[in-house]
């Protein structure tokens, strides 16, 4: 049949180099990466915990393993319980009201979102620890001996920094449709005669059901896989799961065990990613067009004034305070000579300096400011290495190919899989090498990559299909090969929701403890595991050094997320 | 005049739903040929096929005398004006038009001089280092024209190329468009669903019906003599007389209101055969005495004033209206006789 072509395909599903038969090649790439060094890993886990005769089911720890597994489910409802407690109303007070200050504090509420766990242990160290301003000032002003308040190394340590790191989704899931929710079904509920706290009660709160929902069951994903804050503020008699694997490697060696361990955390964790990304998007939530600012009302009733106050004052002390506390303590000299109970404060910046000496009782070979060089040089590769074969995917994703159902879950699977988990992966794949140890400064950036990848799928793939196809066609008209197209059309366009996508992979490598803490060596450490290692030594002057370094980093996240912020700002 | 564009016998699906079903038509140099249809009667989806977007399922596209079929879109050099313009937001005015001229490597200065030749063209030069988006929409829509003339294209093809603007604009600028078309002397294909923005611009028309054309030909043509009783309902005469052949040869129609003769039908009929009649209002005259055929009486039923005369409905029996433009204000509720001569009656099977 002449002029007859296969099918009725459009032009440009044919793909980034035009050739629609090889779209495959796209997948190829990502996927033979996620082979190797993420379901590789995984299945030498599997591998590993099955072949283990020596455990055999009668002298396996049920016990043990029961109660670890308790208490991480156990916190991990309490921590995502208070955690709405405190994030619904701010939400309220965020996608409600117009109010003075409201654009800062909403940038800083969504600080501790994208601040490194130890960052967020060493600011709590900073205000509450033994150490911390509170204690330092109540001692002075009480003239006491011993620190009044001691609730570093408790449970309620662990609830208080989950409480702190997940306010942000709640604020930011629930608040986002609270300001696309249509004021006028509340405001017509009002007219049928509903009380302001009823029209709340049967018409906000079901209409954000399904959003409240999605942000606790995140907030619980996150405080069920929580490594750091565990490790670093409940101390050592309290283990999940995460800290019981990393015990089990890195102390005891007992690999099989904590592969048995880590298969029971990739059950539950898979399943609620599963649920997580099943639910997500298509909330049911009647849209209304509105001006921007229409819906917001102005605090003016007096009840209205003192819930601000109140929210005000306990978001800046949650928040606010540890991060402001780690700054100060970390600029703050305790003079050793103690004048009775009186200790002398002063302004130092010798822990700065400090980390450009190499002491010889320092833990590591290398001047502590090394750990800075080498955490931004395993960002900037993590990052690179997240946007070239995350953009290969996401430009695979937009193939529409019958194959995604199943590629799409297995490029999010990064997320349901805890950072310990790969990192024991990567021990047992790749510590059986010879000379092993020369590749864990490889390995670094790779599994940081892993754990960014699918964060900057997400960002690139709603950018580059947002990009109107006629704008691509028309290009093509205008005698634009497959390739110009690409390169004048789509990267320009795209190249902020890029920028964006390499930011957050570079955020995320350089506050990456998790895999960090299995692959790290002594003589190249990353900032946090050496935030991590001068917190657990006794000394004021390590301990300064390590609020010194955590200030540096938490400075590095937040002009990184100023950046992010300020490039969204200019997308809309 | 010779014909530079030829389609033939194009088929296309479309979700599963036969969405062209074997459309040929010509297109000659310098000339602006018009395809009309409703939304969803595949007029840009034969667009898209001409300009390579798109894969025919069957069919061919001729540019003199040469298969399109394998020649990808960038290299057809057939420019295309969207729908919703698709100005590029990342650039400026200046750069959205030099891009054509930018994908062909031409130089600099060259470009700039053309550039500048284009934007003078639609009166946008001083508009050149503008964003896109601070435009107005007439605005983005001279842009868009200009880019799509600036690297001279062969051929010209314009989607809905006043569809987002509001009435008053789109009289006006059909008549600038079809002034600035025809200096261009490239043939041109422009695709609307507006009745008067086709009749307007074009110097023929391709009227597209559920995967067929329907007719193609001048306005004039088309407006005394629509092909189909679709296309005269399309058009807008409503006037409608259901009846039955009495004679073939001079035709007569016998119908509710008596005899009426015809100068037009579409195909052969045969005595007895049920036809509708179109009774086209131009021509109609009032009259005070009965006359024997081809007339209409009723009761005035509505008035309004249309600039150039009165429309006014008249109900018959008051079962069926019929209008038609008078001179007179006729009272609501008077009785009236209206005769419409033969070449004003269309019968349609």
């Amino acid at each position: 049949m002449p002029g007859s072509c296969s099918g009725g395909k459009q032009f440009w599903n044919k793909g980034l180099f035009g050739l629609r038969k090889s779209s495959w090649l796209l997948w190829l790439i990502p996927l033979l990466f996620l082979g190797f060094f993420f379901l590789y890993p995984l299945t030498a886990i599997f591998g590993l915990a099955l072949r283990t005769n020596e455990l055999g089911w009668t002298s396996f720890p049920w016990q043990r393993v029961g109660s670890i597994l308790g208490f991480t489910i156990f916190q991990a409802v309490l921590s995502t319980l208070l955690t709405v407690l405190v994030g619904l109303p701010a939400a309220f007070l965020f996608g409600r009201y117009d109010f003075k200050g409201k654009n800062l504090i909403r940038l800083l509420s969504t600080l501790p979102f994208i601040l490194p766990t130890v960052v967020v242990a060493a600011g709590f160290n900073a205000i509450i620890g033994p150490n911390g301003l509170l204690n330092l000032l109540l001692m002075q002003i009480w003239h006491l001996d011993q620190p009044p308040i001691q609730i570093l190394n408790t449970l309620a340590a662990i609830l208080l920094a989950h409480v702190f790191y997940n306010t942000a989704v709640v604020i930011r899931t629930v608040g986002s449709s609270l300001e696309q929710l249509d004021p006028r079904l509340e405001q017509a509920s009002r007219t049928l005669g509903a009380s302001p706290w009823r029209s709340f009660w049967e018409v906000t709160l079901p209409l954000l059901r399904n959003s409240l929902a999605s942000a606790a069951l995140v907030v619980f994903l996150f405080d069920f896989t929580s490594f750091g804050v565990i490790l670093l503020m409940g101390g050592p008699q309290f283990a999940t799961l995460e800290v019981e694997i990393y015990y089990q490697t890195m102390q005891l060696l007992n690999l099989p065990l904590a592969a048995w361990l880590s298969i029971i955390q990739l059950g539950c964790t898979l399943i609620l990613t599963v649920i997580i990304l099943h639910r997500g998007g298509g909330l049911p939530i009647p849209v209304a067009p509105r001006l921007s600012h229409s819906t917001n009302r102005q605090i003016q009733s007096w009840k209205e004034r003192l819930f601000l106050v109140m929210m005000m004052v306990l978001l800046i002390a949650l928040l606010v305070m540890p991060l402001v506390a780690l700054v100060l303590r970390s600029l703050t000299k305790l003079d050793a000579v103690r004048s009775g109970n009186n200790t002398i404060f002063g302004f130092t910046l010798q822990y700065y300096r400090e980390l450009f000496i190499n002491r010889q009782q320092s833990l590591f070979y290398v001047p502590p400011v090394e750990a800075l060089r080498n955490s931004f040089f395993y960002a900037l590769a993590a990052s690179g290495l997240a946007l070239f074969f995350g953009s290969l995917a996401t430009y695979a994703l937009l193939q529409k190919s019958r194959w995604n159902k199943f590629f799409d879950p297995l490029i999010m699977l990064p997320m349901g899989t805890s950072a310990v988990t790969l990192g024991l992966g990567f021990i047992i794949v790749f510590a059986t090498l010879p000379n092993a140890r020369d590749f864990y400064p490889v390995l670094i950036p790779i599994a940081h990559s892993l754990v960014a990848l699918p964060f900057v799928v997400r960002v690139l793939q709603p950018a580059l299909a947002s990009i109107p196809s006629s704008l691509k066609q028309v290009a093509a008209t205008l005698g634009a090969s497959p390739w110009q197209v690409w390169f004048s059309v789509e990267l320009p366009i795209a190249s902020r929701a890029a920028a964006v996508a390499g930011l957050f992979a570079f955020t995320i490598s350089l506050g990456e403890f998790g895999a960090t803490a299995f692959l790290s060596r002594p003589d190249i450490p990353t900032l946090p595991v050496a935030i991590f290692r001068f917190l657990s030594q006794p000394g004021s002057l390590n301990y300064g050094q390590a609020l010194a370094m955590a200030t540096i980093l938490m400075a590095l996240c937040a002009s990184v997320m100023l950046v992010i912020d300020r490039i969204n700002t200019i997308n809309s | 005049m010779q014909a530079v564009l030829k389609v033939v016998d194009i088929h296309k699906h479309y979700d599963g739903q036969s969405l062209l079903r074997g459309v040929s038509f010509e297109v000659q140099s310098g000339e602006i040929l018009c395809l009309l249809g409703s939304s969803g009667s595949g007029k840009s989806t034969l667009l898209r096929i001409i300009a390579g977007l798109e894969n025919q399922e069957h069919g061919k596209v001729l540019w003199q005398g040469q298969p399109m079929d394998g020649l990808p879109v960038h290299q057809r050099n057939f420019g295309l004006m969207f729908q919703d313009y698709a100005l590029f937001p990342h650039l400026n005015v200046f750069s959205n038009v030099a891009f054509g001229l930018r994908m062909r490597g031409i130089s600099e200065e060259l470009i700039g001089k053309r550039v500048k030749k284009a934007l003078d063209m639609v009166d946008m030069d001083a508009f050149k280092n503008r964003r896109v988006t601070e435009l107005s929409g007439g605005e983005q829509q001279r842009v868009a024209l200009a880019r799509a003339l600036a690297p001279e294209p062969r051929l010209l093809m314009l989607d809905e190329p006043l569809g987002a603007l509001d009435r008053s604009l789109k009289e006006q600028l059909s008549n600038e468009l079809r002034t600035l078309l025809h200096q261009l002397d490239i043939p041109v294909i422009y695709v609307t669903h507006d009745q008067q923005e086709a009749f307007t611009v074009s110097d023929r028309l391709v009227i597209l019906h559920a995967g067929h054309i329907q007719q193609q030909g001048t306005a004039e043509d088309i407006l005394s003599h629509p092909a189909s009783l679709w296309l005269a309902d399309f058009l807008g005469f409503t006037n409608q007389l259901h009846g039955k052949v009495k004679m073939v040869f001079p035709l007569i129609v016998e119908t509710s209101q008596g005899l009426f003769h015809s100068s037009f039908s579409v195909s052969n009929l045969k005595p007895g055969q049920k036809v509708t009649l179109v009774l086209k209002p131009e021509h109609s005259k009032m009259v005070r005495k009965n006359q024997n055929g081809n007339m209409i009486s009723g009761k005035v039923l509505d008035v309004t004033f249309r600039g150039d005369g009165y429309l006014t409905k008249i109900s018959v029996r008051s079962e069926k209206i019929i209008s038609f433009k008078s001179p007179q204000n006729h009272k609501v509720g008077s009785s009236l006789q209206v005769v419409f001569p033969c070449e004003s009656v269309l019968c349609y099977v």
